[in-house]
């Protein structure tokens, strides 16, 4: 029963849509020139799901509470992580409060831009140090396909950096290393990105009509 | 608001037909043969490897919300996973980004456990977590869980954004099996560099067809490669055209170019 309404609401739901978008906004003269019926309700449909998608928006920080919570009650490993996340959380809720209210707040600007922004940078920071580790991988030529990524890659980086001017800048243009690093970008690595785009336009339109008719969503 | 001009109502109608039509020739008995899709395939493979050593299995969801068809393809993938480990008796972890999502996630658990005859092994607050809203904060939270409950192998799944590296890199250094899929094309080249399989494209769509077990459904991935052709036709209708002076020629172009973004 519950998998049935599920089904018939996300088709009655599916079709709404479908129906609004293919139908034009105003009917040639010669069908009656009426206006689309569905268009002046595609606010207020639109509203409510977003609506009913605000009232998940709590289980998300409940679940935290819960799961920091039973860390704490059952002791179990990481029990000064979950204490110390319980306490921000506290901290942040009134800093967001106390900003809300009056607009110069202490603890907002410690927490959100003491801490929150510091942290934030830091974890970028790291990001350029995995950065080096994931191009050293994907650089070992282990086959003929890691050789062509990276004769592509390291075309690329020394077309847009000063010094690869500098090493063919004596040569004819066609030679430069900045021209073959346009072309890189422009003609296989475009043809390859559109080609992928296509491929995943025809598959999430055979997913979306799938979930639509209830052929694919069994698991929920 | 927008709307459909006549010829994208053309090719929608003609997509939908080729797919029910193979839905209709799959329930028929006639299923075509579906090449096995390696990313897919492994997944198997990677939550036998996380039971041999006895170390759970970590399943990211992607940032996109619940009116999104990548997440639904995503929640797809987790239901077979979750299935899978709840079988082999493997820790399970499903971390969520986005609010809306976390129910959704901790419902098709609960199913997929209640499916093999194991609600009672299930524990909602221990393995569906949210994490946070926050791309950052999301993805130095799940590199972290990866490397504390020293995960036997790390699925990402659905759309990722700029941390998508923050998330992947712990697991690769510590060299478990890692598979991702991502429908954009942003992140491809990191998951390329971290994971040992990476689901790209229409790949990432097919994946619960391809899943299921359902023949019918498995039906119509062939038309998805059909979709796939037509399309190319078209752009290879307009590169010709687009090589000759004739009026005609160039009125197919300038019909091509305005659909062109």
């Amino acid at each position: 029963m519950r998998r049935a309404v599920i089904r018939l609401v996300t088709f009655v739901g599916g079709l709404f849509f479908l129906l609004e978008f293919l139908l034009p906004e105003r009917a040639p003269d010669w069908a009656g020139g009426f206006d689309n019926p569905l268009t002046p309700h595609l606010t207020d449909v639109t509203n409510f799901v977003i609506i009913v998608g605000t009232m998940a928006f709590l289980l998300g920080p409940i679940n935290l509470v819960r799961s920091h919570v039973s860390t704490i009650l059952r002791r179990r490993k990481g029990l000064l992580d979950s204490a110390a996340f319980l306490v921000f959380l506290v901290l942040g809720v009134a800093a967001a409060i106390q900003h809300f209210e009056q607009e110069a707040s202490l603890l907002y600007d410690v927490l959100f831009y003491g801490v929150l922004f510091a942290f934030g940078a830091s974890s970028m920071a790291m990001l350029s140090f995995y950065l080096v580790s994931a191009a050293y991988r994907a650089f070992r030529m282990s086959s003929l396909d890691a050789g062509v990524m990276m004769l592509a890659a390291t075309v690329v980086l020394l077309g847009q950096v000063p010094v690869g001017d500098w090493i063919t800048y004596s040569l004819p243009e066609w030679l430069h290393l900045k021209t073959w690093a346009q072309w890189v970008m422009d003609v296989p690595n475009n043809a390859v990105q559109r080609a992928v785009l296509i491929g995943a336009c025809g598959g999430a339109f055979a997913a979306g009509l799938r979930h639509w008719l209830g052929l694919g969503a069994r698991e929920l | 608001m927008q709307h459909a001009d006549g010829f994208t109502a053309i090719l929608m109608a003609a997509f939908a037909t080729l797919i029910l039509a193979f839905l209709w020739r799959a329930r028929r008995g006639r299923v075509a043969y579906v090449r096995p899709i390696p990313g897919i395939a492994s997944l198997e493979e990677a939550v036998g490897r996380a039971t041999e050593l006895g170390r759970p299995v970590i399943f990211v969801m992607g940032g996109s919300d619940i009116r999104d068809i990548q997440t639904h393809a995503a929640l797809s993938v987790l239901s077979h996973v979750a299935r899978l480990a709840a079988r082999l008796r493997t820790p399970f972890l499903t971390l969520v980004k986005v609010a809306n999502v976390f129910p959704f996630a901790e419902e098709v658990l609960r199913e997929a456990y209640k499916a093999e005859g194991l609600l009672d092994q299930f524990s909602a607050d221990q393995q569906v977590r949210f994490l946070s809203q926050d791309s950052i904060v999301y993805a130095m939270s799940a590199g972290r869980t990866i490397e504390e409950t020293r995960a036997g192998c790390a699925i990402f799944y659905g759309t990722f954004d700029f941390t998508s590296l923050l998330m992947a890199e712990p697991g690769a250094q510590m060299g478990i099996i890692q598979i991702a899929g991502d429908p954009g094309l942003a992140q491809i080249p990191f998951f390329v560099c971290t994971c040992d399989y990476t689901i790209i494209g229409e790949e990432y769509f097919a994946a619960g067809a391809y899943l299921s077990r359902d023949p019918t459904m498995r039906g119509t991935l062939v038309s998805q490669d059909l979709i796939k052709v037509l399309l190319a036709g078209l752009v290879l209708l307009g590169t010709v055209c687009a090589q000759f002076a004739h009026p005609w020629a160039q009125a197919v172009v300038e019909f091509f170019m305005r659909y062109k973004r």
